[in-house]
């Protein structure tokens, strides 16, 4: 008993104040770590934070690029973005949309339970999901229409790149890495060829493909002509438009997955793949058991920066078909882009970036929540 | 994606606001707007001694041609339009009496331009003189950007009722003169006269039967098809505005228009605009004109000898006139309706008013627009495009170049130049989107249209 009453509970020990000596030392390495981060800090903070700080205040002005008066306008920008005439809300409006939401909420709320994550976050989670859901139902009604149609068409179009080349670029980059592991005559020279398009510049890509995809001189329509397949306008088709900039931008960038897979499947310790063959592990068995969980980290970085990058769809749909044939690439960079420097609304413009900041950051923090946990 | 997207979640995500911070870092001009302009004495004021060695900035497209016109002032051997407006250009800096010199800024390509015109502006330092779309020039003259001519002709002595009725036009803005018009650019039907031979679409002389109704050019469209198996007509729907050029033709020549009378709503649910959009229908269904051709295809499809009649811009008069293989002619795009109209524009010199203004640069600019004014003439027999000025268009010396004889009623009459409203650009790419929803993406056309009434009214109250 006596120990009991001399010896601090572990919870004092942890409160206990640090000597003045602690304290001096660690105040000395924040002094010192500031003064090294310091140009970054002033750089960031100019270029970055201030920047980003200036585009929320002029979101509530009508802006004009070119005007000298600006006018305070409240939320007139975010209303023009956002809303519409005769809003009406049901149950069946992209009711499959809607249920893809509820159904991963759930999952997630399950998940939650099951890990035993904290009570806020859980019910913030199912919360979150339940209120998208229910915004998913607003819409303009019968003779009604969004302010700006355009701004939704970019929306849906920068998802659905998003959603279809993010897997095949992360899949492809896994598939490729695979093959071109290890020493094997030829590998390094495939390596390089399979990289060397990511140097490019997105002019020099999209030229390249231009040419290729052209339905009357291009090679690929050469070569269905050879097929007996007629040549197809894969710019100018509005259903295949969206996949001749997808194949562009995976074979510009894939190799830069390429690269980062290999790095992680180097760290891998060989050890592992021959204990698994010793217990008698197949192919299959070593690829699921020690392969993917040996590149967890690799793939939660790769997933990560090429959703953000997926979202930052530009260049190449500027070039290829300015977002036609119609509106069918339209993409909500082109759609900022075209707001502020062609049509001269910076006030609108910074609204949308905002809005597009914001639904980025809160993508990427799912998606981190969800990989990052597990790697 | 850029190059530099892979350089760090974080960083990434806070890249995605770049725009934001371009945006914001364009908007920090406070310059007054009624500041930078200058009176007619001020310019007049300005002697010979001043001007003498005055330097000043051209901001222009046209291309880069600097290899082929170093040192060349002989217009006669520009075959382009960059060689003809560098010759010019070096023809004013070696002829001008006051020993003016113009500089070309940076910047080549016209679907760039404006984007880094409006950069220029928003860091205060445009150019002194500019070359502008009269479609553009109400976004200007509205914010007071650009210096009001009117007042400041007759220093140079600039004859601006000499201007063709589009040209003048296009170069007014609420009853002030901005700028200098050096032509009229529109479209026009340029005819494979072998392929209309060959359907007997020829009159007694063997001038190719150009339609004057909606309903002969189907029944022609039929006979060209049935007789050669190659497409009547083509022009360029994809990435273009061309295809939404003719739309907006057809409803001018009904009587009708894609705004109201005073201008301050859009008109576009209309029953011409409906009119116009089921004749184009008909026409582009595949058999008489191919629905999904880009600038570049269609031109390589007329030139193959795959397209009998091509709706394209005076711009490629003197090319065709010299590679097409076959018999060209160019004409007035026909009229289908009550009255003849199509789409018309103007390249015209303007000056932009600069946050401290230099009369001296004011009047070398003026001298050097006005002198370009009076070669509109050189310029249109080089390029294709129509003189800026009625003297030029009715002279002989005009008609005697190639074909230009066939299409002088397009700058007389025909030119409709785009109505002087501000914000066209956002005006037409709204325009052309929607229209571009019923051709490509098979929106109803109630929708299209009532959607496209709805954005471009947003777009009007501007």
């Amino acid at each position: 008993m006596a120990v009991t009453a001399t010896t601090p509970p572990p919870s004092t020990v942890l409160a206990a104040p640090r000597t003045p000596r602690r304290s001096g030392r660690r105040r000395g390495d924040i002094a010192i770590a500031l003064f090294f981060l310091a140009p970054f800090l002033a750089v960031y903070g100019l270029f970055v934070v201030w920047p980003v700080l200036q585009a929320g205040r002029m979101s509530f002005y009508d802006w004009d690029l070119l005007g000298y008066t600006r006018e305070f306008t409240g939320f007139d920008n975010y209303r023009r973005m956002l809303w519409g005439t005769s809003m009406t809300w049901d149950l069946s409006h992209l009711a499959g949309l809607r249920a893809v939401v509820l159904a991963a909420t759930a999952a997630l709320v399950v998940r939650s339970v099951r890990r035993r994550a904290r009570p806020l976050s859980t019910v913030g989670t199912g919360a979150a999901g339940l209120l998208a859901a229910a915004l998913l139902g607003v819409h303009p009604g019968p003779g009604g229409g969004w302010n700006d149609p355009g701004f939704w068409t970019s929306v849906r179009h920068t998802a659905e790149f998003t959603a279809i080349s993010t897997p095949i670029l992360i899949g492809l980059g896994l598939a490729m890495a695979l093959a071109l592991r290890g020493q094997h005559r030829g590998t390094a020279f495939y390596r390089a060829a399979f990289f060397l398009p990511y140097v490019l510049p997105v002019s020099a890509v999209t030229l390249i493909w231009s040419f290729l995809l052209n339905p009357d001189r291009g090679l690929v329509a050469g070569g269905l002509q050879r097929l007996g397949i007629e040549p197809i306008a894969w710019l100018s088709d509005p259903q295949l438009a969206m996949w001749g900039i997808i194949a562009t931008t995976v074979w510009w960038s894939v190799g830069l997955n390429l690269v980062l897979f290999l790095a992680g499947l180097q760290d891998i310790d060989p050890s592992l793949y021959e204990a698994a063959s010793l217990d008698g592990a197949g192919a299959w068995h070593r690829f699921r058991h020690v392969t993917v969980p040996g590149l967890r980290h690799v793939t939660v970085l790769v997933a990560v920066t090429q959703l953000i990058a997926s979202f930052q769809i530009f260049g190449q749909v500027y070039i290829m078909t300015r977002g036609g044939p119609g509106d069918a690439t339209r993409v909500v960079i082109q759609h900022i882009y075209e707001a502020g420097f062609r049509n001269l609304q910076l006030g609108y413009a910074a609204a949308i970036s905002l809005v597009f900041f914001l639904l980025m950051a809160l993508v990427s923090a799912i998606q981190f929540r969800l990989t990052a946990r597990e790697a | 994606m850029s190059s530099t997207h892979r350089r760090g979640a974080l960083g990434r995500v806070l890249a995605a606001v770049t725009a934001a911070g371009l945006l914001a870092a364009c908007g920090g001009n406070d310059t007054p707007a009624d500041a930078g302009g200058a009176d007619r004495s001020a310019l007049a004021a300005v002697t010979d001694e001043q001007l003498k060695g005055a330097t000043i900035r051209m901001a222009r497209f046209f291309g880069d041609c600097e290899k082929t016109t170093t040192g060349v002032t002989d217009v006669a051997k520009a075959t382009t339009e960059c060689e003809t407006i560098q010759i010019l250009t070096n023809a004013f800096n070696a002829e001008n009496k006051h020993g003016i010199k113009v500089e070309r800024l940076g910047g080549a390509e016209w679907n760039t331009y404006y984007d880094t015109l409006n950069a220029a502006y928003a860091g205060g330092n445009p150019p002194d003189v500019a070359v502008m779309h009269a479609s553009n020039l109400s976004d200007y003259a509205k914010r007071n950007l650009l210096l009001k001519l009117d007042e400041q002709l007759p220093v140079t002595g600039a004859d601006i009722g000499d201007a063709a009725p589009a040209a003048k036009q296009g170069a007014t803005y609420q009853d002030g003169t901005y700028g200098l018009p050096f032509d009229i650019h529109a479209a026009l039907v340029h005819v494979n006269v072998d392929l209309f031979r060959k359907a007997g679409l020829v009159d007694a002389q063997g001038n190719p039967k150009i339609p004057t109704s909606a309903e002969e050019f189907l029944a022609d469209a039929e006979t060209l098809a049935a007789k050669t198996g190659k497409k009547y007509f083509g022009t360029a729907r994809v990435k273009d505005g061309l295809g939404v050029h003719m739309w907006r033709s057809l409803i001018d020549q009904q009587g009708g228009s894609v705004l109201n009378e005073d201008r301050t709503k859009a008109n576009v649910d209309s029953p011409e605009a409906r009119t116009a959009l089921d004749f184009m229908g008909k026409v582009f269904n595949g058999r008489y004109a191919d629905p999904d051709q880009t600038y570049d295809a269609a031109q390589q499809a007329f030139l193959k000898g795959d397209t009998a009649m091509l709706m394209n811009g005076t711009w490629v008069v003197d090319q065709y006139d010299k590679e097409a293989p076959f018999e060209y002619r160019a004409a007035d795009f026909p009229t289908l309706y009550e009255k003849p109209a199509i789409w018309g524009d103007s390249h015209m010199w303007v000056i932009p008013r600069q946050q401290s203004a230099d009369p001296v640069k004011q009047r070398a600019a003026l001298e050097f627009s006005s002198y370009l004014y009076g070669r509109s003439g050189d310029w249109a027999v080089h390029t294709g495009h129509l003189a800026s000025r009625t003297s030029v268009l009715q002279s002989a010396e005009y008609k005697q170049a190639p074909q230009r004889a066939n299409y002088v009623a397009t700058g007389t009459t025909n030119a409709n130049p785009v109505p002087p409203v501000s914000s066209w650009m956002a005006f037409n790419e709204a325009l052309i989107a929607r229209v571009d929803s019923i051709w490509f993406q098979n929106a109803p056309v109630d929708t299209a249209l009532s959607d496209a009434n709805r954005q471009l009214d947003t777009i009007l109250a501007k």
